[in-house]
């Protein structure tokens, strides 16, 4: 934790540095802080599971920008003791305006890493002869497992200026490292063609995403090597009325099967073993003032988790507060 | 003889002087024809020579700049008042041209900054400003639209456009009933103007 900590105060030196150097009005910033409350029904192993997530952005004019997070999450189990980690994630884009293209381009690179995990991983063996006094004999063996998570996400994307069309291409290469031979290193390759555009006038905005996400070790998804999901999201932008500052309603649809996925628009790790089925959510951002946004989320979530078959969901609530300077 | 020579040289000279005056007039005459006429490329082509024979040529760098962003190519027109500014730092219509291109691009924090230059040498340059409005109204900056049209019309209390930017301000910060009063105002300057009596009528 102290080392997440000392290094996003590394990252907000480096962005705050050249600040003072520059045009007032040449850097543009924002923080957010958001909560994530999840309750699992139906689910083994696990009851719930709470996220709270800080970044900050940091945008030159519109030339480029770097961001900075941390995520904390904490996962309830029903049987085992509480898994906790944090996430530390750094993130850059660059803008280029071709002669040649009507629009903009822009290249993108985000990363997250998990700090390494330690947990006690208890074994017990059941031997078939009697022990002393006649009963089977059982020897419970400990040992310590460190678990770690390395994730790259480059992108490019292009926006046309009058924005009402919109294409982006992204790979994310996820690393799940396990000490435990039995879990091994699993590599996720997950390619997300998307594209979106703009009707009504442009109050409204329609996004699809497709995920292909390749699985290199079924250790951790017996039988499962590939997945594929479609994400629909459908953006309203709400007409001004007095006394209401409500500025955006948002609808998620995702449909297909996605593991291990990774939502770079979210920024949000979907770090959970099992399979997700389908999701629908939907939300709104309020913005009292200018400079200030409030947002919060509703959602239902369905797994399979692909060790005993199981179905399970989780309902979510998700909300957070994004502050301009 | 010598005097001869003398004189046939000076003639000689003057005839080249004037051949190469007027074929520079006649391309300059060609390139405004031609921006008339909405060929504005072409219009950007047949002065580009000047360019390459003087590249500091200011006046040149600043109209390819200008009908480069006509042509609708903003990436060469930024280029081409990027290197006017550069050939005069104090060159405001270098500035103001770069604002047209960028604005075009959506790039608006840019296209402030360069308004922004122009403010810091021209305190109450309509231009300038009445683009700075543009751009906070596209960066959604409604405070700050609304802090800057009030102090604007206050320097220009005749003029619509600085008005309809100040009832939009009012309008998106919830504060309707002064929105309406601005644009009652806005259509005493301009009777049917459409965003004006849109509002009124609701």
């Amino acid at each position: 934790m102290k080392y997440f900590i000392n290094s996003l105060l590394i990252c907000l030196m480096i962005i705050s540095g050249p600040l003072y150097a520059e045009n007032e009005n040449a850097w543009y910033m924002s923080a957010s802080a958001n909560i994530n409350f999840s309750a699992f029904s139906k689910s083994e192993n696990l009851d719930t599971q709470t996220e709270l997530s800080f970044f900050i952005d940091a945008d030159y004019l519109e030339n480029y920008g770097l961001s900075a997070g941390l995520i904390y999450q904490n996962q309830g189990q029903n049987s085992f003791n509480d898994i906790s980690n944090s996430i530390f994630f750094l993130g850059g884009r660059y803008h280029i305006y071709p002669e040649s293209l009507p629009g903009k381009l822009s290249l993108s690179l985000d990363a997250y890493r998990e700090s390494e995990n330690t947990t006690v991983k208890t074994t017990r063996t059941e031997a078939t002869g009697p022990g002393p006094g006649g009963t089977p004999t059982m020897t419970i063996t400990t040992e310590l497992i460190n678990d770690s998570m390395e994730i790259f996400n480059p992108a490019i994307s292009f926006l046309n200026y009058a924005k009402t069309f919109y294409v982006d291409l992204g790979y994310t290469q996820s690393k799940y490292g396990s000490t435990d031979p039995a879990i091994g290193v699993l590599t996720v390759k997950q390619w997300t063609p998307t594209v979106g555009f703009s009707f009504n006038d442009q109050y409204d905005w329609l996004q699809f995403r497709y995920y292909i996400i390749d699985l290199s070790n079924d250790a951790r998804s017996p039988g499962v090597t590939k997945t594929t999901a479609g994400e629909f999201k459908l953006t309203h932008w709400t007409k001004k009325k007095e006394n209401s500052s409500l500025d955006n309603v948002q609808f998620i649809l995702l449909t297909g099967k996605r593991l291990f996925a990774v939502d770079r628009d979210a920024r949000k790790v979907y770090n959970l073993a099992d399979m997700q089925t389908s999701t629908f959510s939907m939300g709104g951002n309020w913005k009292p003032a200018s400079k200030n946004e409030f947002y919060i989320y509703a959602g239902v979530e369905n797994y399979e988790d692909p060790f005993s078959n199981q179905n399970y969901s989780n309902i979510f609530l998700y909300s957070g507060y994004k502050k301009y300077w | 003889m010598k005097m001869i020579l003398t004189k046939i040289m000076t003639a000689l000279m003057f005839i080249f002087v004037s051949v190469d005056a007027v074929s520079a007039d006649d391309a300059w005459m060609r390139s405004y024809t031609l921006e008339a006429a909405g060929q504005y490329a072409a219009a950007a082509q047949s002065i580009e020579h000047f360019l390459k024979e003087i590249p500091t040529h200011e006046f040149a760098t600043l109209r390819s700049g200008w009908l480069y962003y006509l042509a609708g190519n903003y990436s060469r027109s930024i280029t081409h008042y990027q290197t006017a500014l550069e050939l005069n730092k104090k060159s405001m219509d270098a500035m103001l041209g770069m604002s047209l291109p960028l604005m075009a691009q959506a790039r608006w924090r840019e296209a402030a900054s360069k308004t922004q230059e122009v403010i810091k040498i021209s305190k109450w340059n309509y231009l300038a400003h009445s683009r700075l409005m543009v751009c906070e109204d596209n960066l959604k900056q409604w405070d700050r639209l609304k802090k800057h049209a009030e102090t604007l019309s206050s320097y220009y209390p005749s003029d619509a456009t600085i008005l309809v930017y100040l009832a939009r301000a009012y309008s998106h910060t919830n504060k309707n009933g002064k929105a309406r009063e601005i644009y009652q105002q806005v259509l005493q300057r301009y009777p049917g103007h459409l965003e004006a009596s849109k509002f009124l009528s609701r």
